[in-house]
């Protein structure tokens, strides 16, 4: 019986320091955690949206289809730093969507995911990161073109297609302005009919567009200059 | 280890086997024949699952895309088959090791596990139909989580409360340890990362947690399970005592030491504070050590004994679990050190790590197991040796293409990410690059379907009573010959 005792002690010792070092202090201490200011001197004079991080707001909706769709499982949200992985490098990764990008897209940092209740950081890359696909696409109808018929706009794309997130519905009038623009592809809706993104469809978009993570970090020169105190 | 000369009339000692076997007998079967419905549905998902990787249009249900059926094939892996079927192994090894019978309280058992199926049941709809979180191995929705906990501390107390009264000298009891862990371990990882998970905002720590969850399951109930189960059945079966005392106590600390370290590293070079993957990163390699002790322990104890692993249908599948079991640890480490991981990071090899882990080494030691306890329970002997030698062999080959495949594919698939020709490629030239590899891991699950069909009607059967009657165990020999009894003189 001692023996036993001992050796529960044992268990919970040495399970106990990682469990209460690694998981439960940095929790804690997680919830202190806040945006900083752009400029720090200059603090009274900032809004809000001069807080870093820029895009705090995460549609919540949005974020849960991303999760009952499983994005995660193909799409990280992750940008890992240039000295360690090519992902701040490649085309479209970043900011700056250019063939030829000046400087690589920053790594991501703890404060860019303020707001997440747990960050889809990543599964598997069977699809291209997606921490700054808001800057990637230039419209709302071409999510919805990617989220529809993947293979609308990548021939060899094997993302799955989410038409269950859209309406098949026959045109009344002049038609829905929300229709995706299918007309001459090989998924085009039979005649007279077209489709429309559902509520939950404009919700994931919305959540998609709002991912923007490469942005200037307090301190940086970018930063510095895009301060409201050198616009004075 | 395993002789207990206490009592003087040999007949006495088969008796009070056969009366604890009695008192486990329910529930242990009930865990068994459920799990391994389980693992065939998780086999089926698993094959889908990589299908579509390959074709995303077939069978193009919102329910079955890849996002929701590869959550829900693991999590059918791992709650499904393999904590339930964990359960019945530790339960029933328990019992014996400690001579306590399960005195009341079968039909109590029974009854939690038909709650624990419902509960994996509607996890597995739920992530299915529309309701996944999302967070890895934690896709379930969380109102069913509490009810997993539950049945689970439920079981852990029966088991651990033999434990702390054993009926018999326990001289050294190393399998005893690693069963007590993973009973403590288990719910404790499972309550912190739940509770944190759904109802803490933790942002990137949150992504850290998740990875540490699932470290820890494999690290600290599947190891633990899987090695409990190779140090009772190795020496009981080959009749040579654990090769040294000392190895196997340094081999259980050091993995109760280093796995609740391990698991951040999957994010390195992420967001989240830079020690947290540095120290998964350390012990990550750092299990190398009693990975290696555990193994040497075995190859010591079996040494000179091969012969009857080619006849016992336990000792075959123990060994080559015990054989998996410093493949995933290599596995572990190259995807732990930063050296090579950050080329593994985001790839199949995370999937390999999962599934030889799982699959390959606790899964293998569990079917061993499970060829040992059921007859003893049910009454009679396994059927037919084909159908034995058919589960061994298609599920050999058939992890050991999907691992292959995983981290090979995953090497090329880091190294297409990575490349810095690459920069203005589109991803189809990451994607192709592991294409042929994941036909690989379907076609394997296929095998493995097969397999895992045919020894759920084989156990079906024998729990049913419908086994051979013979007072000789079923060995893998040419025939069902009555052969000298090996296995079961020392029963």
């Amino acid at each position: 019986m001692t023996d036993f005792r001992t050796f529960v002690l044992k268990l919970i010792a040495s399970f106990g320091l990682p469990w209460l070092l690694l998981i439960i202090v940095p929790a804690i201490q997680y919830q202190g955690v806040k945006g900083i200011p752009y400029d720090k001197d200059k603090g009274d004079e900032l809004d809000s949206s001069y807080y870093y991080p820029l895009v705090p707001v995460v549609t919540h909706q949005g974020e849960k289809l991303y999760a009952i769709e499983g994005c995660v499982q193909c799409h990280s949200q992750m940008i890992r730093p240039p000295e360690m992985a090519l992902d701040g490098w490649r085309k479209g990764w970043g900011q700056d969507q250019s063939a030829h990008a000046a400087e690589p897209a920053r790594a991501t940092q703890l404060r860019d995911y303020l707001g997440d209740k747990h960050s889809f950081l990543g599964v598997q890359r069977n699809g291209p990161d997606l921490a700054n696909a808001g800057y990637r696409f230039e419209t709302r109808t071409q999510v919805h073109m990617h989220l529809y018929e993947p293979r609308a706009l990548n021939e060899w794309s094997v993302m799955p297609g989410y038409r269950h997130l859209y309406q098949v519905r026959k045109i009344q009038g002049s038609g829905s302005a929300s229709a995706l623009p299918l007309a001459g592809t090989k998924f085009e809706p039979a005649p007279g009919y077209e489709v429309v993104p559902t509520q939950d469809a404009e919700q994931l978009v919305s959540y998609l567009l709002s991912l923007k993570k490469d942005y200037p970090t307090p301190g940086s020169a970018k930063a510095v200059a895009a301060a409201p105190a050198a616009k004075k | 280890m395993q002789t207990e000369a206490t009592t003087a009339d040999p007949n006495a000692d088969n008796l009070r086997r056969a009366s604890i076997d009695r008192s486990v007998k329910g529930p242990v079967l009930f865990l068994f024949t459920n799990a391994a419905f389980w693992l065939m549905a998780s086999t089926l998902l698993g094959f889908l699952a990589s299908v579509k990787l390959v074709f995303p249009g077939f069978l193009d249900y919102s329910f079955l895309s890849y996002g929701r059926i590869q959550p829900a094939h693991i999590s059918a892996l791992v709650y499904g088959w393999g904590i339930q079927s964990g359960l019945g192994v530790a339960l029933w090894l328990m019992a014996r090791r400690t001579a306590v019978e399960l005195k009341g309280g079968q039909a109590g058992l029974i009854t939690l596990g038909v709650i624990w199926n419902v509960a994996v049941t509607i996890g597995i709809l739920g992530i299915l139909g529309g309701s996944s979180t999302s967070v890895e191995w934690l896709e379930f929705p969380p109102a069913v989580t509490p009810v997993l906990l539950l049945v689970f501390l439920a079981f852990a107390f029966r088991i651990v409360s033999m434990a702390a009264r054993p009926q018999r000298a326990q001289g050294f009891m190393v399998s005893t340890w690693y069963l007590i862990g993973a009973c403590f371990w288990f719910p404790w990882i499972f309550a912190t990362a739940c509770y944190l998970l759904n109802n803490v905002e933790l942002g990137t720590l949150g992504a850290g947690i998740g990875a540490w969850y699932v470290h820890g399951v494999i690290l600290l109930f599947f190891v633990p399970v899987g090695i409990g189960s190779a140090y009772y059945f190795i020496p009981k079966i080959t009749g040579q005592p654990i090769h040294s005392a000392q190895l196997a106590q340094m081999g259980f600390w050091l993995l109760a030491v280093f796995g609740g370290w391990t698991g951040m590293q999957r994010f390195m070079g992420g967001p989240i504070p830079a020690w947290m993957p540095v120290v998964g990163s350390v012990t990550g390699v750092l299990l190398l050590i009693p990975v290696g002790i555990v193994g040497l322990n075995h190859h010591l104890t079996t040494l000179g004994s091969h012969k009857l692993v080619a006849t016992s249908p336990t000792l075959l599948f123990t060994f080559f679990g015990a054989l998996f079991y410093p493949v995933s640890g290599v596995i572990l480490a190259l995807i732990s050190a930063f050296w090579t991981g950050i080329n593994l990071q985001f790839t199949h090899a995370w999937y390999g790590y999962q599934i030889v882990a799982v699959y390959g080494f606790f899964s293998m030691s569990v079917f061993g197991a499970i060829y040992y306890i059921v007859p003893r329970l049910a009454g009679c002997e396994w059927l037919s040796v084909r159908l034995i030698r058919n589960h061994f062999w298609f599920s050999v080959y058939g992890i050991g293409t999907i691992v292959v495949t995983s981290v090979v594919g995953g090497m090329q698939q880091g190294a297409g990410l990575n490349d810095p020709a690459n920069w203005n490629a589109t991803f189809w030239s990451v994607v192709s690059s592991s294409h042929g590899y994941v036909v690989a891991r379907a076609l394997a699950w296929a095998l493995i379907l097969w397999s895992n069909f045919w020894f759920l009607i084989h156990l079906m059967l024998m729990v049913a009573g419908l086994g051979r009657r013979s007072s000789s165990p079923t060995l893998l020999t040419h025939d069902h010959e009555e052969l000298p009894l090996t296995e079961g003189a020392k029963a």
